[in-house]
C-alpha cells in the first residue's frame, strides 16, 4: 500500500513538475513573441518617421516653386505620437495623400520634377515605403503567431491567466486596398 | 568568423606585372591565401576586382569567322580523336603484354603514351592564330548576352574565387573546389557575376555543390546577413549560432526552405513576395537545391543542378541552337535580377 502511494506521489509530483515547466515556456513564448511584435512595431514606426522626414523635405523644395500648395498641403500631415495600430495606420495614409498631392504639384512643375534633389527623395521615398512594407510583413506574421496562440488550447489558458488580449494588424494601406478590383 | 572591414576596400596591385597563366598552382595558392574582399573592386563592376587581383590585362577580341572556327573545331576533334585512338592501341598493347609476357612491355608502353600525349598537344596548339574551344565558347556566350548585357566579360579559365564562396559562410566542411566561366557584365543596371562552381567536402571528397553560382550586386544598401537553404540541402549548409530562423508568410516558402538572418525586419525586407515566389519556381522547375545569401550588399545564389551551363555539344556543334540555349540559361540570370524589382531606374544612378 506504501509503495503504491509512493509511486503516486511521485507521478502526481513529476507531472506537477511537467504543468510547470510548460507553463513557464509558454509565458516565455507569449513574451517572445511580445517583444518580436514590439520590435517590428517600432519598425514600423522609424519607418514612419523617415516617411515624414521625407515628406517633409520634399515639401520644402515644392515651397519654393509653389508655396501656397505646399503650406496646405503641410498643414495637413502633423508628426504625432502613434500609441495604436489604428494611429500608425490613419498617419501612414495622410503621407501617402500629400505624397499623391506633391507628386501632382510637381507635375505642373517640369524645372522641379526633373531636379536632382527632388529624384534623390523620390528614390528616398521610395526606400523608405519598401522598409515599411517590410516591418508590416514582419509585425503582422508576429501578430499572426500571437493571435493564433492565444486562442489556441490549452495556451489560451496561459494566455488568460496572463491577462493577454489580441493584438490588431497594421492593414494595408486603404487606397491599396482599393487597387485590387476584378472585373 | 573574421571580421573584415569592407568599408575599407584599399587592396592595389601593381598592372604593370602581367599574370602568368601557365602557373596555375601559384595562382590558386595566392588565390587561397587572399580575404574575400580583395576580389571586389570598389568602383565600377565589383567583380571585375577578381581579374585585377589576378593582374589579367582584357585579353584582345578576335575577328570571328564561324566557318573558319567549326573548321578549326573540326581539325581539333580530328586531332583528339586520332590521338586518344593510338593511345587506346598502345594501353591495351601495354596491358595485354603485361598479362601475355611480363611487365617490361608495359613499362615500354608508357613512354610512347606520354610521346603521343605531347604530339598531340603541340598539334592543337600548332596553328597559333586558329581559333580554340575557348573562342567559340567565347562567340556564344557574347553572342547570346549582348543584346540585352552591357560590359560582357567573359574568362573561361576563372571562375568565382574559393573565398569569395567561403565568405558566405553557407558550407560547413568544404576543402576544395573547380571553378571556370567567369561571366560578368550589367544587366537592366545592374552587375552580376556568374560561373561554374563545384564544391568538394574537406574530410571527404563528397561533392557537395556542382552547379551555378551567381552573385548580384545589391543597389539597395542593407547591413546584415540573410541565408536560405533548401530543407532538403541542410547536411550541407551550416548551421549559425548567431543568426535567429525565421518564419515568413508563404507556407509554401516556409515547407521548403529554412531562413536566417541576425535581423527579422531584414530578411522581410529582402525575401519580397515575388523573391520567395521565384526560389520556389527555381526549387520545381529546375529541379535543383537552392542556397541564397545575402551578405556586404551583394546577393549570393547558388543553384546546385549538376549541369554545366556553359558546355557546348563539343560532338555536335551548332553555334545558332548553343546560342539559343545559352540564352535561355541567362535567362535564369536575367529573370532573377528583374523579379528582385532592383533594376527599378529610381535605384541606378
Amino acid at each position: 500500500m506504501e509503495t503504491i502511494i509512493i509511486v503516486a506521489a511521485i507521478i502526481i509530483i513529476l507531472l506537477i513538475v511537467i504543468i510547470l515547466v510548460w507553463w513557464i515556456a509558454a509565458q516565455n513564448k507569449f513574451r517572445t513573441t511580445q517583444v518580436k511584435i514590439d520590435e517590428a512595431s517600432s519598425g514600423i514606426d522609424i519607418a514612419l518617421t523617415k516617411r515624414y522626414d521625407t515628406l517633409t523635405k520634399m515639401l520644402d523644395i515644392t515651397k519654393s516653386y509653389a508655396q501656397h500648395e505646399s503650406e496646405l498641403i503641410g498643414s495637413t500631415v502633423q508628426m504625432r505620437s502613434m500609441s495604436s495600430m489604428q494611429e500608425r495606420k490613419n498617419f501612414n495614409d495622410s503621407i501617402n495623400e500629400a505624397i499623391g498631392r506633391i507628386n501632382a504639384v510637381a507635375e505642373q512643375y517640369p524645372i522641379l520634377l526633373s531636379s536632382q534633389a527632388y529624384k534623390q527623395l523620390q528614390v528616398a521615398a521610395y526606400d523608405v515605403e519598401e522598409h515599411l512594407q517590410a516591418a508590416r510583413r514582419a509585425y503582422n506574421a508576429n501578430v499572426s503567431i500571437y493571435n493564433q496562440m492565444l486562442v489556441m488550447f490549452p495556451k489560451s489558458i496561459v494566455a488568460n491567466s496572463m491577462g493577454l488580449t489580441p493584438k490588431e494588424f497594421f492593414e494595408a494601406e486603404s487606397a491599396k486596398r482599393n487597387d485590387v478590383k476584378m472585373l | 568568423m573574421n571580421k573584415i572591414n569592407w568599408s575599407a576596400l584599399s587592396y592595389s596591385l601593381d598592372y604593370d606585372t602581367p599574370f602568368n597563366e601557365l602557373n596555375h598552382s601559384e595562382r590558386l595558392k595566392n588565390e587561397r591565401a587572399a580575404p574575400a574582399y580583395v576580389f571586389f573592386n570598389k568602383t565600377g563592376n565589383p567583380f571585375l576586382g577578381f581579374l585585377r587581383f589576378l593582374k589579367r590585362r582584357p585579353v584582345p577580341k578576335k575577328t570571328m569567322n564561324i566557318p573558319r572556327v567549326m573548321e578549326d573545331l573540326a581539325r581539333i576533334k580530328r586531332i583528339k580523336n586520332v590521338c586518344a585512338t593510338i593511345l587506346l592501341v598502345f594501353l591495351l598493347c601495354g596491358i595485354l603484354g603485361y598479362i601475355i609476357h611480363n611487365l617490361l612491355l608495359l613499362i615500354i608502353s608508357m613512354p610512347v603514351v606520354l610521346i603521343v600525349v605531347h604530339i598531340c598537344n603541340s598539334l592543337v596548339k600548332k596553328n597559333k592564330n586558329g581559333y580554340t574551344e575557348f573562342d567559340y565558347k567565347d562567340y556564344i556566350v557574347n553572342e547570346a548576352v549582348f543584346p540585352v548585357v552591357e560590359d560582357v566579360l567573359y574568362e573561361p579559365h576563372f571562375g568565382i574565387p574559393f573565398n569569395v564562396v567561403m565568405d558566405t559562410d553557407m558550407y560547413r566542411d568544404i576543402g576544395t573546389c573547380m571553378t571556370s566561366d567567369y561571366l560578368t557584365g550589367k544587366y537592366h543596371g545592374v552587375y552580376f557575376v556568374q560561373a561554374e562552381l563545384t564544391l568538394f567536402g574537406d574530410s571527404n571528397s563528397n561533392q557537395c555543390f556542382a552547379g551555378r553560382w551567381i552573385i548580384i550586386k545589391y543597389p539597395k544598401a542593407f547591413s546584415g546577413m540573410v541565408t536560405v537553404a533548401d530543407k532538403r540541402y541542410l547536411y550541407c549548409v551550416k548551421k549559425h549560432k548567431g543568426l535567429e530562423t525565421v518564419k515568413l508568410e508563404n507556407q509554401v516558402f516556409n515547407s521548403m526552405f529554412e531562413v536566417q538572418s541576425n535581423n527579422q525586419q531584414l530578411a522581410y525586407y529582402l525575401l519580397t513576395p515575388q523573391v520567395m515566389e521565384k526560389l520556389i519556381y527555381i526549387k520545381q522547375n529546375i529541379g535543383s537545391n537552392v542556397v541564397v545569401c545575402f551578405k556586404h550588399g551583394f546577393m549570393h545564389i547558388g543553384i546546385n543542378n549538376k549541369r554545366p551551363a556553359f558546355e557546348p555539344n563539343w560532338q555536335n556543334l551548332d553555334a545558332n541552337r548553343d546560342i539559343a540555349r545559352f540564352r535561355n540559361d541567362f535567362d535564369l540570370v536575367s529573370s532573377i535580377i528583374e523579379i528582385l524589382d532592383i533594376d527599378k531606374s529610381v535605384y541606378i544612378q
